[in-house]
């Protein structure tokens, strides 16, 4: 059995990068700049515009983990994946996309560039 | 000691690094995590904005940090235009791209990558790869600036002479600029070195070369023609200006004193080919007459000089020094 504590759908992910001097103000311009990319994704996905869901996420997967987010930027990549993986149109492929897309999201959601509270 | 030649080692007190990535946060993240190796950075968000800047003489930079998979234009191919290009040729590109096949990394390092990271990147390796991809890039410089050098006087040797003159020559064909060349030659230097000895002979072909690095002017290119010949471009200079560095070279070099031999005066002949602007000789052709000025020089007595306009073959004898 596994005793580990497991973090919630809704507990924060705080850079890595939170105290490091050189860092701090990228990374809250970086998650400041989140919630755009999010909305962006998300729109594209809905008009089916591939190519630009395919930009936002791999941009995100190169980005990511360089600020402190590497979950993040893993989690862009399976994005990624998806779409370079075949014809979209297939029902499976659609699906697999949308639970990855949302995964993304959730995950910038609960992106923060510091330790302290909201 | 000689002054070596101008510009024998780089002037890369910053060295200036060109991103190239269509994500304004790659561009950040790197200026941030690089800054403290003391570099200037210039970003392009496109391969073709990219290739642009890379060639602008005004950006020139000492290293390319390229994405690969960009909108518009493919890293891979901005690769091989960089390498096709002879104005970016030189400069080390390190690829950082996210994508990590073998094949992919292959095909850059074909097209003369110098390295691959793929992201996401550790810094402290990006660091490192990016100082010895810089310091390879020095010592590749220094390589083939040395191989340019005369061992003995610290100036530039007779196979930079030739591939500058051609470049000055063409320059000033196309803008129809003055541009002038003169040949010199050490006079009595076999008997300087029957007398006194070869060491002695080195120590007079250095002090000439301090001379006439002292008394050309900063444009002006002084290399070692060959054994006591020295040959000088004056660029955006006519003849008859050119004459008058010349003598006043010749004078100075008669005025110096040789620490060990106070009595032996050294002097040169020279010989000068020049031209206001306009040119109906070939490169070659322009260097015999220059050539041919000195062998007059020495004909007429020595520690002399003789300039001809190649447009219209003046002859004028300088004033023998007393």
């Amino acid at each position: 059995m596994n005793n580990a504590k497991r973090p919630s759908a809704t507990t924060p992910i705080v850079s890595k990068y939170a105290d490091d001097p050189e860092m701090s103000e990228l990374v809250g311009l970086f998650v400041s700049e989140l919630p755009q990319r999010t909305d962006a994704l998300l729109d594209a996905f809905r008009t089916q515009q591939w190519e630009i869901v395919q930009r936002i996420s791999h941009q995100l997967k190169g980005a990511s983990a360089g600020y402190g987010f590497p979950t993040i930027g893993a989690a862009a990549g399976k994005v990624e994946d998806v779409v370079r993986s075949g014809p979209i149109a297939e029902s499976g492929v659609v699906q697999r996309l949308d639970e990855s897309v949302r995964e993304l999201v959730a995950l910038c959601q609960r992106a923060k560039g510091s330790h302290s509270p909201g | 000691m000689i002054a070596a030649a101008p510009g024998l080692w780089p002037s890369d007190a910053r060295p200036r690094v060109l991103i190239v990535d269509d994500s304004a946060d790659v561009h950040r993240l790197l200026c941030a995590r690089l800054k403290s190796e003391g570099l200037d950075f210039v970003s392009a968000l496109s391969g073709e904005e990219g290739l642009r800047l890379a060639a602008d003489p005004a950006v020139l930079p000492s290293l390319i940090l390229l994405d690969m998979d960009m909108p518009g234009l493919h890293g891979l191919n901005v690769l091989q235009a960089l390498k096709a290009n002879p104005a970016t040729l030189e400069v080390p590109v390190i690829v950082v791209s996210g994508n990590q096949m073998a094949q992919d990394k292959v095909r850059a390092f074909d097209l003369g990558a110098v390295d691959y990271i793929t992201k996401p990147f550790e810094m402290t390796e990006l660091r490192v790869r990016v100082r010895q991809a810089l310091r390879m890039r020095q010592l590749i410089q220094m390589l083939a600036q040395r191989a340019q050098i005369d061992g003995l006087t610290g100036l530039w040797n007779r196979s930079f002479f030739n591939q500058r003159w051609s470049e000055e020559y063409a320059r000033a064909a196309r803008y129809g600029h003055p541009l002038s060349v003169a040949m010199t030659d050490v006079d009595h230097f076999k008997s300087i070195n029957d007398t006194y000895g070869h060491a002695a002979g080195d120590v007079v072909l250095q002090g000439v070369a301090k001379v006439l690095l002292r008394e050309c002017r900063q444009h002006d290119l002084v290399c070692r023609y060959g054994g006591e010949e020295f040959v000088i471009v004056m660029p955006e200079t006519s003849a008859l200006d050119a004459a008058s560095v010349c003598e006043r070279i010749r004078a100075a070099l008669e005025r110096e004193r040789w620490p060990r031999h106070p009595d032996r005066i050294v002097t040169l002949s020279i010989g000068i080919a020049g031209s206001c602007g306009g040119v109906t000789l070939s490169p070659d052709q322009w260097v015999e007459v220059a050539d041919g000025n000195l062998y007059g020089a020495k004909r007429a007595g020595r520690n002399r000089l003789i300039w001809s306009d190649v447009t219209a073959q003046g002859v004028f004898p300088s004033v023998r020094a007393a």
